[in-house]
């Protein structure tokens, strides 16, 4: 089956015992994710708030037993749908979500686990008909270091945006930087920053990860050379663009006629 | 297990079915020997190669135990190892795309059946269900698991507790599962090939796989 790089491999509710399940799969990295959503639940007398939900949020690895490197995955999403479930709505109850790494390019690497992560909660509470605030959806946007490098297997997903002078002369760079979305981890290896955005449908800022890495380590150390603010924001619009455009398109088709929003 | 299954398991504390499935799926796939492990030591007394199985429980309905141990056997039989040369003291492993993995040596397949016991009926027959729903599970008066291979030798049996059955019914279960395993054997292996055809499209040379027995 051939897909377009930039839509995913969404299935809906393929959990018959959850209230709300999703899979999905990210076309280029082949990142695979399952996440259900119980709710609202009964909650232990520990978690209890007495004026809103209890959310809580199990990132189970593909491989071996949870650690850290979960734990802040799942801190990640958590903040993140705290701001876009409407908790209040079912005080003293408990809203559960279980995400599931079914396959992973790199199981160790956070970006590329992180978008795919938060677009499967979101299906899922949809799904589940967990009241929300509003629709989010994330990208993933790599921006390289090597210009002039050809990237091979990555058409359609690039995009260029004009890099603003900084004055300094010795700058042999071009002055353009190239963006990739939805990175494999070939590409994330030879990223300068990899930034993984998340808008509301109405383009507020519900996340931003980003991270500066030196080339060939795929996001796991960096070279001290940061990015400009500017280029930044020039990124940042262009996700917002993605995320409620392109990314609002693609959930309203995976709905397809269910009209939950 | 996770709540991911079903909402009944709670995160971080396991069950007793949690201790019930590893302790059966260790006595039928470890303690069966169907893993060779001698084919697995690199250099005798310095190294071996560890393996691991995760198990993830994605939805509950019932049979879990008899689901766990296909999905394991299935997987197992499914690995392929990189091939290893060792030469003096130098142990080189091969990636995949240098040499072709060998399949692990599995000397047999163990597969588990449980049988769920309803009590007697009205003619005194025990009533047993094959692959029962979680719902009979919950219903269910006692419970039996036999591991057998498709050669019909039966590897291991747990009967815990639950209601008491005549010996002849359990001899009746035993032959049903060896009856029943074979079919199952052919699913897997149906599976197997199926898998294998797919990724060998227009390459021939897979018929010539290596093995990874030692040479005795």
């Amino acid at each position: 089956m051939t897909s377009s790089p930039l839509t995913p491999e969404i299935s809906l509710n393929p959990l018959p015992q959850s209230d709300g399940s999703c899979q999905y799969t990210c076309p280029t990295s082949r990142t695979t994710i399952l996440t259900s959503v119980n709710g609202p639940l009964e909650v232990r007398p520990k978690d209890e708030l007495p004026n809103h939900a209890t959310i809580e949020v199990i990132v189970k690895p593909g491989i071996g037993v949870a650690g850290v490197r979960e734990t802040r995955l799942s801190s990640l999403i958590h903040s993140t749908l705290q701001s876009l479930i409407l908790t209040n709505h079912h005080p003293r109850t408990l809203i559960q979500i279980v995400a599931q790494i079914v396959q992973a390019e790199d199981h160790t690497s956070l970006p590329l686990l992180l978008t795919p992560l938060l677009n499967c909660t979101i299906l899922s509470l949809l799904i589940a008909g967990i009241p929300m605030r509003t629709v989010g959806w994330s990208v993933h946007l790599a921006v390289l270091q090597d210009t002039k490098k050809d990237i091979k297997g990555v058409e359609g997903q690039v995009f260029k945006l004009a890099k603003t002078g900084d004055g300094d002369a010795m700058e042999t760079e071009g002055d353009e930087q190239i963006v990739v979305r939805n990175p494999n981890s070939e590409i994330l290896s030879l990223a300068k920053s990899s930034h993984t955005l998340t808008f509301s449908k109405e383009g507020d800022v519900l996340l931003i990860e980003s991270l500066e890495c030196s080339q060939g380590s795929g996001g796991e150390s960096a070279d001290g050379q940061g990015w400009d603010i500017t280029d930044f924001l020039k990124l940042a619009e262009e996700g917002k663009r993605i995320c409620c455009e392109e990314g609002v398109e693609i959930v309203r088709e995976a709905l397809g006629d269910r009209k939950v929003f | 297990m996770g709540p991911m299954a079903s909402p009944s398991f709670e995160v971080g504390r396991p069950t007793d079915l949690d201790h019930t499935l590893s302790r059966l799926l260790e006595k039928s796939i470890r303690r069966s020997t169907a893993l060779d492990l001698e084919s697995l030591c690199i250099v005798t007394a310095q190294r071996v190669w560890s393996l691991r199985a995760d198990l993830h429980f994605l939805s509950h309905d019932g049979n879990l135990i008899d689901t766990a141990c296909i999905a394991t056997i299935t997987a197992l039989a499914h690995f392929r190892l990189p091939v290893v040369t060792v030469s003096g003291e130098d142990i080189t492993i091969h990636p995949v795309t240098e040499r072709v993995p060998v399949p692990l040596s599995l000397l047999h397949w163990p597969i588990c059946v449980t049988f769920s016991f309803f009590g007697e009926d009205d003619d005194g027959e025990m009533v047993c269900v094959l692959d029962a729903t979680a719902q009979e599970e919950a219903l269910r008066e006692g419970d039996m698991t036999v591991t057998v291979n498709k050669n019909g030798e039966v590897c291991q049996i747990s009967k815990s507790g639950g209601v008491a059955v005549e010996a002849e019914t359990l001899m009746k279960c035993a032959r049903m599962a060896a009856q029943k395993v074979k079919g199952i054997d052919k699913l897997i292996a149906a599976a197997l090939r199926e898998d294998e055809v797919a990724r060998n499209k227009g390459n021939l040379d897979w018929l010539k796989e290596g093995r990874s027995e030692n040479e005795r």
